[in-house]
């Protein structure tokens, strides 16, 4: 009898357990492959049919310009068409990716530095009549057509709606600002997710442009999960330039990279970072400090 | 603490990326700078000879190496220059690409370097298309086109394009969409694009076909690689395009970069560009690469462009579609029938016949092909391996036969 009892309570729990782990699954599901229902705004109505494309079929709606989105962890893009009484028609699209750093990747790929910045969502601006919104794991872009005057005012409203819709957090990834503010080119920081510095063992990394005088110059940080990674990936470049040397715990080296010319590599704790582009190698080298003040702590 | 290993260089500003580029970028040489007390400094790789290919591409007359470069992807100047002064000559991009970042980027690369150094193709989105039906809607205006090939032009700093597209056409209305033709027209009347063409991702063939009645494109960009299941209808379109003077760019050589779905087997990029550049009517291709090692691999598949068994195995050949009609065109096993025969060609006859019922077609092929029917009687066991498991004997017996057919029977 107690051995029934306690059978039927393993059976019970059991089922309880199952509930929960396909409970956990089906809101995954859901997640992922919901419709979102877009609001009206304003005068302005969704169409019916909103186009959802995944990773298997981007390539239908952008075309080679997929690749990219692809590098980025892309996971679906909603387009949804918005029309007024007028028939005047506004474009939205909305790119989800894994997370909000590949999000913020892919959006620095492709943001205009000298477009009409807005303060909506992480960041926003216009360029022209079209509006393009960071928010969390989303790159948002509107698209106005004929709007005349009034396209700028429509396009802040759709952006605040939609952002809202979305409710994501607003952050930028925090590494942007290690990089030094003086003599940055503006919104040049980008989250490189695939090679680097064209080297394919440079992934998941930043790099921001600076002018000094005629010249242009790079610089980079790649954080890796570990230490010894990031020993890994610092000597994995070395010995790419042909040479071996023995890796101290935090080092700078001075190096002439075959593609970049002369330029300075440097490593502490989890990050491997540098620059390449400066003739004068000292103000590279100053430059670097300070990414190094605000990353080695 | 920081451990500082840093000495001064003797001269940095003659080692500035320009100078170093165009002295050491085409080998793999680099070196670390140490201390002279820590290590002697080892020398950079002198620079290393290259074999390029050169083809024509077509009736444009532009000579460029069998390889260019896909521009796509790179968000990295020094790819681009790497590229140049490594010979390459074509870069192909796109007003959509990056939001005209990519443009901007080449342009900001090629300002330093001659303009008939190189070979600048964008292009340019027709407009609002049904992406049920491929075709144009009454929004696409020429205007707007003009206005965003204007656009790429300032992107580019250029005056003139030379090859001009009209961005992924999968259908033979949007090919010869009127008003894009006259857009397309003035440009090059202009003097603002030298050539024009079309980019086709899918449904090849009838946008070529549509390009080659038109007489007015000069360059087809098309979509070719290993594991197209119309590949020898594609073959056939672009064989006729390049006898009609056209261009033939070549793209997706590598198709995704994998064999397999699951992204467990990288394609070998040398076998995959091998296989396309076996076919003489493809002047050029534009792989698009990323890194320094990719551009390398690429640019060394020119050293040998022979397509080899071992190129068959690496790409799997012989598993596609196991059992299927199509033919890939492989040609190895010309070398191991000691009958001569055209068998490839054969196998087309067949695909046609038995796949696609146009019983006339094969035999027309057949017939054209100068074969006897009882030729693979003088061998008691055929001695051809195909790589896709074709018992050639039989298909060759089957597909033969409809030489002795009356052609009115086929009508």
């Amino acid at each position: 009898m107690h051995k029934n009892i306690r059978v039927q309570i393993r059976i019970i729990v059991f089922f309880i357990i199952f509930l929960i782990i396909m409970g956990l699954f089906t809101n995954d599901i859901v997640h992922c492959e919901k419709l979102r229902k877009y609001p009206k705004i304003g005068r302005w109505k969704p169409l019916k049919d909103i186009q959802v494309y995944l990773a298997d079929n981007l390539f239908d709606y952008i075309n080679g310009a997929s690749e990219l989105y692809l590098s980025y962890e892309f996971q679906q893009l909603d387009v949804v068409y918005y029309k007024n009484r007028r028939k005047q028609e506004i474009t939205v699209e909305i790119y989800t990716h894994t997370s909000p750093l590949f999000a913020y990747g892919i959006y620095s790929q492709e943001r205009s530095p000298d477009a009409n910045y807005l303060n909506i969502g992480a960041e926003s601006y216009i360029d022209g009549s079209n509006l393009f919104i960071l928010t969390g794991k989303y790159y948002l872009k509107i698209y106005s057509y004929d709007l005349d005057d009034d396209a700028e005012a429509v396009l802040t409203e759709f952006a605040r709606s939609i952002v809202k819709l979305l409710n994501s957090d607003h952050s930028l990834p925090p590494l942007l600002s290690a990089f030094p503010e003086q003599n940055l080119q503006p919104k040049s920081i980008q989250f490189i997710a695939k090679n680097l510095l064209g080297y394919s063992f440079f992934s998941n990394g930043y790099q921001a442009f600076y002018d000094f005088n005629e010249e242009q110059c790079r610089l980079f940080i790649i954080k890796s999960a570990s230490i010894k990674a990031s020993n890994d990936l610092f000597k994995k470049y070395i010995l790419h330039i042909r040479h071996a040397p023995r890796i101290p715990g935090n080092a700078k080296y001075k190096v002439v990279d075959p593609y970049h010319g002369a330029g300075i590599i440097r490593k502490c704790e989890r990050y491997v970072y540098g620059g390449f582009g400066l003739s004068d190698i000292e103000q590279l080298s100053k430059l670097l400090d300070q990414v190094g003040d605000n990353i080695c702590r | 603490m920081k451990l500082i290993i840093e000495v001064n260089m003797n001269n940095p500003k003659s080692l500035n990326r320009r100078n170093f580029l165009k002295t050491a970028a085409a080998g793999l040489g680099g070196y670390v700078i140490l201390s002279p007390d820590k290590t002697a400094e080892p020398e950079p790789n002198p620079p290393k000879k290259r074999k390029i290919v050169y083809r024509t591409l077509g009736k444009t007359g532009i000579k460029v190496p069998v390889i260019s470069m896909g521009v796509m992807n790179a968000d990295n100047p020094n790819l681009v220059k790497t590229a140049l002064d490594n010979g390459i000559v074509l870069l192909d991009t796109a007003w959509s690409y990056q939001r005209g970042k990519n443009e901007k980027m080449i342009g900001s690369v090629i300002k330093d370097y001659p303009r008939d150094s190189y070979v600048i193709a964008t292009k340019i989105p027709g407009g609002h298309v049904n992406r049920q039906t491929g075709l144009f809607t009454e929004e696409t205006t020429g205007e707007d086109f003009i206005k965003k090939f204007n656009e790429s032009l300032e992107r580019l700093g250029l005056d003139y394009v030379d090859i001009l597209y009209l961005h992924n056409s999968w259908k033979r209305e949007a090919t010869l969409f009127e008003p894009l033709m006259k857009a397309m027209a003035a440009i090059k009347k202009e003097g603002r694009a030298r050539f024009l063409g079309v980019s086709t991702h899918r449904n090849e063939p009838e946008v070529i076909q549509a390009m080659i009645d038109s007489r007015f494109y000069d360059v087809i960009l098309t979509s070719y690689n290993f594991k197209q299941d119309h590949i020898e209808q594609l073959r056939e379109s672009i064989a006729k395009a390049a006898d009609a003077g056209l261009g033939i760019v070549g793209m997706k050589t590598f198709t995704g970069g994998y064999l397999d779905e699951k992204k467990t087997k990288p394609i070998d990029p040398k076998a995959a560009i091998r296989f396309v550049l076996k076919d003489k009517n493809v002047h050029t291709i534009i792989p698009g690469f990323t890194t320094f090692e990719q551009m390398e691999i690429d640019l060394s598949a020119m050293e040998d462009l022979t397509f080899t068994e071992k190129d068959s195995e690496l790409l799997e050949l012989g598993y596609n579609s196991p059992g299927g009609v199509y033919c890939q065109g492989c040609e190895i096993c010309l070398k191991q029938c000691p009958g001569h025969l055209p068998i490839p060609d054969l196998m087309r006859a067949h695909m046609y016949a038995y796949a696609y019922k146009n019983y006339g077609a094969a035999k027309d092929l057949v017939s054209s092909l100068n074969v006897e029917t009882n030729q693979c009687d003088d061998c008691s066991a055929c001695t051809v391996n195909c790589i896709k498991g074709f018992n050639i004997k039989q298909k060759f017996t089957e597909v033969v036969s409809l030489k002795s057919v009356p052609g009115r029977f086929f009508v």
